[in-house]
């Protein structure tokens, strides 16, 4: 168990590495930073002074290195557009995404779950195929696009809820729900399968015989077996929900994380854009193992390898 | 890694799988995801010679005309016009071009790349292997949006971006799935005897794996169409891929979206052709994976 938890942890550091490699690699291809972030008519003397400020004129294997040890010191570097540093940007940013994917997650794991136990309770009935059905259209139609409708319906033409912003109640109702569509056919689909493996499944088919009814064998024993691995699974879905609040915070104008990330990129901010990345990154790998460490604590029938 | 006893799941393969419409059984062929993704293909081979005006053509005394069945709706603006009275219906046909490209280029060349490295893992194992999983890896733990706003941040955003992007989003997928078919085949009998008999790699490779993987190949081809539809309509419209003047359905989705008091019509209707589309592609790949790879499973 050790020696597996160690090697967990070996391959996560190599993944968070290679992540760094990517995210260098790929942000320092896209030209000049010093021409892009001064005034059109900087003269030559202030773009040298802005290179050497930011350690742009040395080599790509230098400014790596210098990268990966400001890392280590939890140096992230300053966000060229705010002057400040990157970290603090994006950490004033986070509260609004952490709200908005809190919510959405747990509106994801609520509806999901009840209606992947529907579809499964009422296996090959209507409500089974409605639900599936529903879950392809799901697939198919771009979550921006039914977002977009949303704001057609409920806000310009019933004006019920605000179009964009974060001021209140009302405000996070669509990007929440839009937010949600992200993860939910995934965990509707787990919970489908899971529940329907545990009914087929030896136990079950013993109470059966035993003369316990069907509401009681859901209920009391089948329930619980079936959705650990579903809960356990749907924190993997956080990762679709992340990048999903790039997409709904800058439909809502929410002002978070997703949001701040395309800001970024319109302004070819590389440091708030490399912490923003190497953060959600992080996060996710770190989800990963846990759930991974998480599985082998609750379900013994798991094997280390 | 950690991985689930599945010893204990026979009966559970009688479970029909199958998340198609419920109209799809009644006949043997697709015929309703061949309809849907029939207009999208034949608009964007031929749009030039379909579309009732050239897209780009402006026409002020038009502009923002409602579709033709609504009160102040003109029948030679079938599906209305927008800000600049350019026919909505023409843009739509010259946007499938569009989805077309990217979504038969961006697939194919991520399922080249996907079956050929998935293959040498799976077939040599050991540091191809190796480097490969953590690649994968890497790859899984950065949402595929974000990578688009790395990607975006270093090409400016337009085709080349959308399509690397869809490329390295999907490539894993394949390599994944192949690679784990692969390291099935490899211990057949005739893959054995093939390496006994002393037939080169190459052999091994065109001759005994690619014809068995081909099957999973297509299923996954198909259904990573619909996905790359929605996933270019998406990264253009947070305004990473395809710019104006230029017409995608994305685009117009986004473009839409400041008119929305005026011109509901535009996102309505673009958003449509994006589903319609995908959709198609989604049935397809299902209908594909059930009688043609009952093994595959939806992921």
């Amino acid at each position: 168990m050790t020696n597996y938890i160690l090697k967990r942890l070996g391959l996560a550091v190599v993944t968070v590495l290679g992540v760094l490699l990517l995210i260098f690699v790929a942000t320092r291809m896209s030209g000049d930073v010093a021409l892009l972030m001064l005034p059109q008519d900087a003269t030559d003397e202030q773009i040298a002074a802005y290179r050497a400020l930011h350690g742009l004129d040395q080599a790509i294997p230098i400014q790596f290195l210098n990268f990966l040890s400001g890392m280590l010191t939890a140096d992230f570097g300053d966000s060229l557009r705010y002057q400040r540093p990157a970290v603090e940007v994006i950490l004033q940013r986070l509260p609004a995404t952490v709200e908005l994917a809190l919510l959405a997650f747990a509106l994801a794991l609520v509806v999901g779950v009840a209606l992947g136990l529907l579809a499964a309770y009422f296996r090959g009935g209507w409500a089974d195929r409605i639900i599936r059905t529903s879950a392809v259209l799901l697939q198919s139609m771009p979550n921006f696009w039914i977002a977009i409708m949303a704001i057609l319906l409920f806000a310009v033409t019933l004006g019920w809820l605000p179009t964009s912003g974060r001021d209140g109640v009302a405000s996070i109702v669509m990007p929440a729900a839009t937010l949600m569509l992200f993860p939910l056919s995934a965990i509707m689909r787990m919970t489908r399968t899971s529940i329907l493996e545990t009914i087929e499944s030896d136990y079950v088919k013993f109470l059966r015989i035993k003369g316990v009814s069907e509401g009681r064998i859901l209920r009391r024993h089948a329930l619980r077996n079936a959705l650990i691995p579903v809960i356990a699974l749907s924190g993997l879905q956080l990762g679709n929900l992340m990048g999903g609040t790039v997409i709904t915070e800058t439909i809502f104008n929410w002002p978070g994380l997703g949001s701040l990330m395309i800001e970024s990129f319109i302004s070819r901010d590389y440091p708030v854009i490399q912490v923003g990345i190497l953060m959600i990154s992080t996060f996710l790998i770190l989800l990963n193992l846990v759930v991974d460490l998480l599985f082998c604590v609750v379900d013994p029938r798991i094997k280390y390898s | 890694m950690a991985s689930t006893d599945m010893s204990d799941k026979t009966s559970v393969q009688e479970v029909p799988r199958r998340m198609g419409l419920p109209v799809g059984k009644v006949l043997d062929y697709p015929v309703i995801p061949v309809l849907l993704l029939l207009p999208m293909v034949i608009c964007g081979l031929f749009g030039p010679w379909i579309w009732p005006h050239d897209p780009t053509a402006i026409n002020f005394a038009a502009k923002q005309t409602p579709p033709a069945w609504l009160d102040g709706g003109d029948w030679r603006y079938l599906l209305g016009t927008d800000q600049f009275g350019r026919d909505l219906l023409s843009r739509l046909i010259e946007g499938a071009r569009i989805a077309l490209i990217v979504s038969t280029v961006s697939v194919s060349v991520a399922a080249l790349v996907g079956t050929l490295v998935g293959m040498m893992a799976g077939y040599y194992g050991g540091v191809v292997d190796i480097v490969l999983m953590r690649i994968v890896d890497v790859k899984m733990s950065i949402p595929p949006v974000l990578l688009t706003i790395l990607i975006g941040a270093a090409l400016g955003g337009g085709l080349a971006t959308i399509l690397i992007s869809i490329i390295l989003v999907f490539w894993a997928d394949y390599a994944r799935v192949i690679r784990g078919e692969t390291l099935a085949l490899k211990s057949r009998g005739y893959v054995q005897l093939a390496r006994v008999a002393n037939a080169s790699d190459l052999r091994i490779f065109t001759r005994h794996l690619l014809p068995n993987l081909i099957p999973t190949c297509i299923v996954l081809v198909t259904l990573q169409f619909g996905a790359a539809l929605v996933i270019e309509a998406a990264i253009t419209f947070i305004g990473l891929g395809i710019q104006p003047p230029a017409s995608a359905w994305g685009l117009l989705v986004s473009d839409g979206r400041a008119y929305l008091s005026t011109a509901w019509w535009i996102p309505t209707f673009a958003g449509l052709a994006i589903a319609f589309t995908a959709l198609g592609a989604n049935l397809l790949g299902d209908w594909l994976r059930d009688h043609f790879d009952p093994k595959l499973k939806k992921r």
